[in-house]
């Protein structure tokens, strides 16, 4: 049964990754804690349901569709409203985001109303038994898509010139200007890939959690601590600091019993926190100004 | 002096003929009602006030309640409580002081019935607490309130006792809650009817209530392969529940909620993955039960049916039947004063077409029992009492081997 | 004003918030010119280099590119128009591999990507021991490494101008000797112009065919270079004789 509890904790920390990447990105690359990270992902699973209860569309061709989406909605958002409180205090970014998070919440509200609602398409809750473990097609599906979208993340960012550019104004913003990088732009692009990110997770999370108006603070806290865990702003960072996470839940509740489920994770978070702030990937030469 | 007697017999007669004629006219009661029509309660609220409702109506079109010779017709004054508790104190104070009412109809939800009894029992003003169960509620040592709802850890103790006489008999029971009061409440009372039973509870532990994935849990109760698993949470733990049984192809024989398969939400997010699961309902319209007020309980269906064009349901129906259990304590009493109405309240047991009503020493109901739902094929239907079974429990629930071969 | 300066700039004025650090600066560069630029710490020369390269707003004056206004212009814009700042601190991309840092220099060129590598080739030939530590990060070289890095980046804008900001800061004699060669060298083969701020005044003025003297803010003098080095008040503030 351990085995199968390891087995859960990958695949539960494939999804902790596709929720913290996007977050962590946006503050690697302009200082940005945005509160608006788990409403966008709350808000695209509302978006995906009405796609799949209205059109039919399934879940998962859904993610090109809200990953676009989103995409334009992050880049006007940061564009338009964001940029333009950047260069004031953290404090005003961090009112920014929470009231651009409350609105989301209240359209949510008002579109969807407070119902419980899920995305079950005939393959939800199918798995396969293998030995004596079972395998949930569906969690599976999702760490690959997490996997596979983590991995194309690093390639676009390792390999393109937008990318390279994005990675320039995170290491220093000043100097990226210096070489002709236009940073409003590159950090709108920034947003909007990171909301695209979100809106995959969002789209996929549909599938396996219920969607409630409340969900936004629930994911806000998790893509929180798995960016922290992963080093904020280091994107393999956070695909480590997802694993880290299911696993330490995985351990609370197998060593300790389900109510210290949390507690391990939140242990852990804490102890880096304090004794490593720069995650355990940690940031190399990312931090030197 | 024979005339004079005759007269003066004839007067006294007229006197005390005159007032008799007098106070045949009809007079009006006036209930005190403070109930949710806004805030998070505004839907459970409003079934209340159709359930108040509906009872008024019944009485005024029968020409009011009799009691002695008197004629009752019933009025109510209502306030918005706002689904705060602080508010609906205030409220509660205002009808007795200002609006001078000796009666109040409960609002929704055990919390806001905990702060608006207290001040009930400061002016000695009876509370018919019809929408409050939570044991706090009442064993404060009140006189003067008396509930509807069943006790909340009856629920799923019903579960419990239904699967004792089941064959193959049930021999190991899981129970999961998340770490509050309420379903805490229910999950103690499932598991001391099981140990009361002879069954072994295997697993009783409770998860943060903020987890959203409950693999690791039911990773644990799969281990443990219960015979009976029991969720006592709110829907959207039931739903997570109920897919990651699914998922983990966990093969119990009965698997039971507080809340879930009884709403249609519940249906509409799991489709067949919800079927075989139980829960319960405080009422159905299939219960055979009655009174010679309302009727049996698909007469109420109907008139509510009718009525309000929507379906009826347990809080309405408990919201009326409190109703009834005051009219006829004020009846057998003779009189609408609280001191004389208050012990035969108290002294209630009774049918009616929402359940039986008779309350222990703190004024809860204790005679009532649940009605245990079952989804089957989409559809949910009463199994259990016998008194209320609309068919057969499906028991054992196949495995999910046998459900992946049709 | 010269009308063939490539850059002029007229009673430039640039205050940081209600802190004024320059007053009326007016400075001349021709085309292929290296010209310096020196005087104490704190007078204001990073500040001029910040203010041309398009990072800081001045409060009035003009700064005039190849006969357009440069006024108001992002940096990001700036660099494109052909005018290039390797920055105080060097402030290279320490994340990224050198060869990365280097392309980033051409991050807004046009002129396709055979220019671009041949110009990275040529970059490479400049400073041998970027070659050798092309895919190593550019936070791990050595601090004349770092700043061969810096100026090679800036050379990979393909600058007509080329600022440099304190490129010896820190840096072994045996160093600034070598880079100083290589920019020379630059010089040479590109002819593009240069603006050198430098606390080492006779390798500046070594460099450059004429200097000027900013002092808290004002531009105090303008002159050849060589009759700088030869005049006495120059030589007891700046050349310690
Ligand atoms: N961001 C800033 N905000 C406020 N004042 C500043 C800022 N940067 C520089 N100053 C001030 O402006 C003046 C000029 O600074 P600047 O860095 O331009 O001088 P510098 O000539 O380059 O000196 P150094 O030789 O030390 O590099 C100094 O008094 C400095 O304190
Ligand atoms: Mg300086």
């Amino acid at each position: 049964m351990l085995v199968q509890e390891l087995l859960n904790a990958v695949l539960i920390g494939g999804i902790y990754a596709a929720i913290g990447i996007g977050f962590s990105l946006v503050y690697g690359v302009m200082n940005l804690l945005n509160l608006v990270h788990g409403a966008i992902i709350m808000l695209a699973g509302y978006v995906t349901y009405s796609l799949f209860a209205r059109l039919g569309l399934d879940p998962f061709l859904s993610i090109p569709v809200t990953m676009g989406a989103f995409f334009v909605v992050g880049y006007g958002l940061q564009r338009f409203v964001i940029n333009r409180i950047l260069t004031a205090s953290v404090f005003m970014s961090l009112i920014l985001t929470y009231g651009i998070d409350l609105v989301i919440v209240n359209i949510v509200l008002l579109v969807w109303k407070t119902d419980l609602l899920a995305v079950t398409p005939s393959y939800a809750g199918a798995s396969w038994a293998i030995g004596g473990l079972v395998v949930s097609k569906i969690r599976v599906a999702i760490f690959v898509v997490s996997a596979a979208l983590t991995a194309l993340m690093y390639v676009f960012l390792d390999g393109t010139r937008t990318g390279r550019a994005i990675r320039a104004a995170a290491l220093d913003k000043e100097a990226a200007e210096l070489v002709g990088v236009d940073t409003p732009g590159i950090y709108a692009v920034t947003y909007g890939l990171s909301s695209a990110l979100a809106a995959a997770a969002g789209s996929m999370l549909a599938t396996i959690y219920t969607l409630t108006p409340t969900l936004d603070g629930i994911y806000l806290g998790k893509a929180f601590v798995v960016a922290v865990l992963g080093g904020l702003g280091n994107i393999t960072g956070a695909a480590v600091g997802g694993l880290v996470l299911s696993f330490a839940e995985s351990l609370g509740v197998v060593v300790l019993g389900p109510s210290y489920q949390e507690i391990i994770g939140f242990g852990i978070f804490l102890v880096v926190l304090i004794l490593r702030p720069y995650g355990l990937v940690g940031r190399r030469f990312y931090a030197e100004i | 002096m024979r005339f004079v007697s005759v007269l003066t017999l004839a007067a006294l007669i007229g006197v005390a003929a005159a007032p008799a004629i007098a106070t045949a006219e009809t007079r009006t009661l006036t209930v005190g009602i403070s109930i949710s029509y806004s805030g998070k309660f505004a839907k459970e609220g409003e079934l209340g006030r159709l359930g108040y409702e509906l009872f008024r109506e019944v009485v005024n079109e029968r020409a009011g309640i009799k009691i002695g010779n008197d004629r009752y017709l019933i009025e109510y004054k209502y306030y918005d409580d706002k689904s705060d508790q602080a508010t609906a104190a205030n409220l509660v104070e205002k009808l007795i002081t200002e609006d001078k009412v000796k009666y109040i109809f409960g609002p929704f939800s055990s919390d806001i019935t905990f702060a608006t009894s207290a001040i009930g029992e400061k002016y000695k003003v009876i509370t018919m607490a019809a929408l409050a169960n939570a044991e706090k509620v009442y064993t404060r040592g009140l006189k003067y309130t008396f509930g509807a709802f069943p006790p909340a850890s009856e629920g799923l103790s019903t579960i419990v006792q239904m699967a004792a006489d089941l064959q193959p008999k049930p021999q190991t029971v899981a129970i999961v809650y998340p770490d509050a009061l309420f379903p805490f409440y229910g999950a103690k009372g499932a598991k001391e009817r099981a140990e009361k039973l002879g069954m072994k509870v295997v697993y009783f532990e409770k998860y943060p209530p903020t987890v959203k994935d409950l693999t690791p849990v039911m990773t644990q109760v799969k281990q443990l392969n219960p015979d009976i698993f029991l969720t006592s949470a709110l829907l959207e733990d039931a739903i997570f529940v109920t897919k990651a049984y699914r998922e983990l192809r966990i093969n119990s024989k009965l698997m039971g909620f507080t809340t879930g398969p009884a709403v249609i939400d519940f249906m509409s997010a799991l489709g067949d993955t919800a079927d075989y699961t139980v829960g319960y309902a405080w009422w159905s319209p299939t219960v055979r039960l009655k009174d010679d007020f309302f009727g049996t309980a698909q007469d109420y269906e109907a008139r509510f049916q009718q009525r309000y064009k929507q379906p009826g349901n347990y809080i309405s129906a408990a919201a009326s039947a409190a109703g009834l259990v005051l009219m006829r304590a004020m009846e057998r009493a003779g009189s609408v004063d609280v001191e004389k109405v208050r012990p035969v309240l108290a002294a209630t047991d009774m049918e009616t077409f929402y359940n039986v009503i008779r309350y222990d020493a703190t004024g809860m109901n204790v005679g009532g029992f649940a009605v245990l739902i079952q989804d089957q094929k989409g559809k949910a239907v009463t199994v259990y009492p016998p008194k209320a079974a609309e068919t057969k429990l499906l028991y054992p629930m196949p495995t999910w081997d046998e459900r992946g071969r049709k | 004003m010269t009308p063939d300066a490539l850059l002029a700039i007229e009673r430039l004025d640039v205050a940081y918030g209600e802190i004024q650090v320059l007053w009326e600066v007016d400075l001349e560069i021709a085309r292929g010119e290296v010209v310096a630029l020196l005087g104490p710490n704190g007078a204001g020369k990073t500040t001029l280099l910040r203010a041309v390269a398009g990072l800081l707003r001045p409060r009035a004056g003009r700064i005039v590119w190849d006969g357009a206004p440069l006024d108001g212009v992002p940096a990001s814009r700036v660099v494109a128009r052909g005018l290039a700042l390797v920055p105080e601190g060097r402030r290279l991309f320490a994340g990224m591999t050198v060869a990365e840092n280097l392309t980033m220099g051409a991050y807004r060129r046009t002129d396709g990507r055979a220019a671009v590598s041949a110009d990275l080739e040529w970059v490479f030939e400049l400073f041998p021991e970027l070659a050798a530590r092309r895919r190593q990060q550019a936070g791990a070289l050595s601090g004349g490494e770092q700043q061969m890095c810096a100026i090679g980046r800036g050379l990979m804008t393909k600058p007509r101008l080329l600022m440099l900001d304190e490129l010896s800061l820190g840096l072994s004699p045996v160093a600034v000797d070598r880079i100083v060669a290589m920019l020379a060298a630059a010089h040479r083969t590109r002819g593009m112009a240069m603006l050198i701020v430098e606390q080492d005044v006779r390798m500046a003025l070594e460099l450059a065919r004429r200097a000027y003297i900013l002092e808290t803010g004002r531009i105090t003098r303008g002159d050849e270079a060589r009759r700088l080095i030869d005049d006495p008040r120059v030589k007891k503030a700046y050349l310690g004789l």
